[in-house]
């Protein structure tokens, strides 16, 4: 191998937006700093958008995230209708559900499988733990089909969907369409049961922390799209509220603004707080299995976020097979919105976490003013606090060991590399002073 | 399976230089025939081992970064591509060397894999690539068409 086909590698990093990276000081076996910084918010699109007309907002920010395009298009033509002073409701507001479910399938078995079970089980990669678990591999990759072609019915393309409109949909598919779904969604079903029990038997760091779990909360259903935004810690609030409640601080060492609740501190958003906030909103199915495997109701635990995902998979799985049953075409693919100068918040639940969205638009539709707050960029205060939690159980373990236990932290939250950053250096400083 | 070869672009044209493979699938529109499949991505694994699938033969278009003059057109073999895998390349996605190994070791690319990579250097938010990288689109369109034809 010579060494100009090796720094190819460093286009590859270029090539998936963004780069992060973590630093530990150690000094004389004492934690003195930790830092977990992200590189690459989205503070260009809040720029770029600044201009353009209300209603290229879901579209352009559908391009922050490969992942979770979705969670960008609902934030913010959500933000778009509140300004409008409109809600879409029926049959158009389950389809943007059933989209969501889509990409909840796609996001969190991706992570599952490829990204945070070689943690687990040893393997320094997906593909190392293929030549062992090819089952296991090809399990996952059947099952996120699955949500792919949800995505691709209702989101009109596999990658960045593009038929979702402030109001509704371009166009909307037919019942038809929509039930040639069901039967790989029905195999999935049972395959995410067996793919919660094969996880939930993985060994799990015994690490937990006090959390404040933030999510929205809705009265009558699981957290996609809707809901006040809430805490275990006593918060509650409307969305329009985010900015008076939590406050984006800019750190020196990464260009990624960090979210802090405001006179309170780090918060955590994604799986395990939307789990512990919505429990009794899951289907009878998910609630069960849950507990078969020994989560509580609440898990404090965040190596078993993995579990969490899995359990939310179930979830969105028999939500999209209640929605498909349930559909029936509307009149019209869409609400047309009465433009007018306004303020505008949304939030949705991205798989990863709560994605906050504001704009300000004049009379003609125009945006003013952008403001986007991604999942990870919120979880950073508490991906640090975990380090450090981490650290101080694991300071013996050589460098090798415990950069890989950092790392498995870290892909605890399914850092969003595409909206927030790319990975990983690891610096670990280790000073000696006697 | 009905495609005589896939040819996969990937790429963001959010992000200068780096739509070039991208921009030669979008050019390659009008040059091919039926039996050439193309297909978009943003390198997200799971659909490239889909794509893998469409034909036996495949070819991917990438910027690549190698140090070389910017614009230049590189032609790999699979095995010839750098062994990127390992803990902490990616917290998220897994690289695209490793999906094309996954890719492999699970059977979907029988007859392996050529990448056509054009030296890139901006990979910036915007749009527009820079002026070498534009040249090196022609001349990486012309390199694709010589591995579905020849």
């Amino acid at each position: 191998m010579t060494s100009e086909v090796r720094q190819i590698d460093v286009d590859y990093i270029a090539r998936v937006e963004g780069e992060g990276e973590m630093h530990v000081k150690v000094v004389d076996g004492v934690i003195e700093d930790v830092q977990f910084g992200i590189f690459e918010p989205p503070r260009f699109y809040e720029a770029f958008m600044e201009g353009r007309p209300f209603s290229e907002a879901p579209d352009i920010t559908a391009r922050i995230c490969g992942i979770c395009p979705v969670a960008y298009q609902m934030s913010s033509v959500h933000a778009m209708e509140y300004a409008f002073g409109m809600s879409v409701t029926g049959q158009l507001r389950s389809l943007r559900r059933l989209l969501y479910c889509g990409e909840w399938i796609e996001s969190h078995i991706l992570h599952m499988f490829l990204l945070h079970a070689p943690d687990f089980l040893g393997y320094e990669s997906a593909v190392h733990m293929a030549a062992d678990h090819k089952d296991v591999v090809e399990l996952g990759l059947r099952l996120k089909k699955a949500g792919n072609a949800i995505v691709t019915v209702v989101g009109g393309r596999e990658i960045h969907p593009i038929n979702v409109k402030v109001g509704g949909f371009y166009r909307v598919p037919t019942k038809k369409e929509l039930e040639t779904l069901v039967p790989e969604l029905e195999w999935a079903r049972d395959a995410a049961m067996d793919t919660i029990r094969l996880v939930s038997g993985f060994t799990f760091p015994n690490v937990e922390q006090d959390f404040e779990f933030v999510s929205l909360s809705h009265p009558l259903e699981y957290p996609f799209n809707e809901g006040r935004i809430v805490s275990n810690k006593g918060l509650d609030i409307a969305v329009s509220e985010w900015n008076d409640f939590f406050l984006e601080e800019h750190v020196e060492r990464s260009n990624a603004l960090h979210s802090r609740i405001r006179e309170r501190g780090a918060y955590h958003v994604g799986p395990l707080a939307r789990y512990a906030l919505n429990f009794d909103k899951l289907t009878p199915a998910a609630r069960d299995i849950a507990l078969e495997v020994g989560l509580g109701p609440v898990e404090l635990n965040p190596f078993k976020s993995i579990i969490v995902r899995g359990v939310e998979t179930l979830y969105a799985i028999e939500e999209a097979l209640r929605i498909i049953d349930q559909y029936e075409e509307p009149a019209s693919p869409a609400v047309e919105p009465n433009i007018h100068a306004g303020v505008g918040h949304g939030a949705s639940e991205a798989p990863r976490g709560m994605l906050y969205h504001r704009y300000e638009v004049d009379g003609n539709g125009r945006i003013l003013k952008a403001q986007i707050v991604p999942p990870t960029a919120q979880n950073q205060l508490t991906i640090e606090d975990d380090l450090r939690v981490v650290l101080e159980d694991s300071l013996e373990l050589p460098d090798d060991e415990l950069t890989w236990l950092l790392e498995q932290s870290i892909r605890n939250y399914d850092p969003c590399i595409s909206c927030a950053t790319h990975f990983l250096t690891l610096n670990i400083e280790r000073i000696s002073t006697k | 399976m009905t495609a005589a070869a896939v040819v996969i672009g990937v790429g963001n044209r959010w992000r200068r230089d780096d739509a070039a493979g991208l921009e030669v699938i979008d050019a390659l529109r009008e040059r091919v025939d039926d039996d050439v499949a193309l297909v978009e991505s943003d390198g997200e694994p799971t659909r490239l081992l889909d794509a893998f699938e469409l034909a036996p033969t495949v070819i991917m278009v990438d910027a690549v970064v190698t140090g070389s003059a910017t614009g230049t057109v590189h032609r790999f073999a699979d095995n010839e591509l750098p062994n990127q895998m390992g803990i902490g390349q990616s917290s998220h996605l897994v690289q695209l060397v490793e999906t094309i190994e996954l890719g492999k070791l699970l059977g979907k690319l029988p007859n392996g894999l050529v990448l056509i990579g054009i030296e890139a250097t901006d990979f910036d938010n915007g749009e527009g690539m820079t002026d070498p990288v534009v040249a090196g689109v022609d001349a990486a369109i012309e390199a694709v068409l010589a591995e579905v034809v020849g």
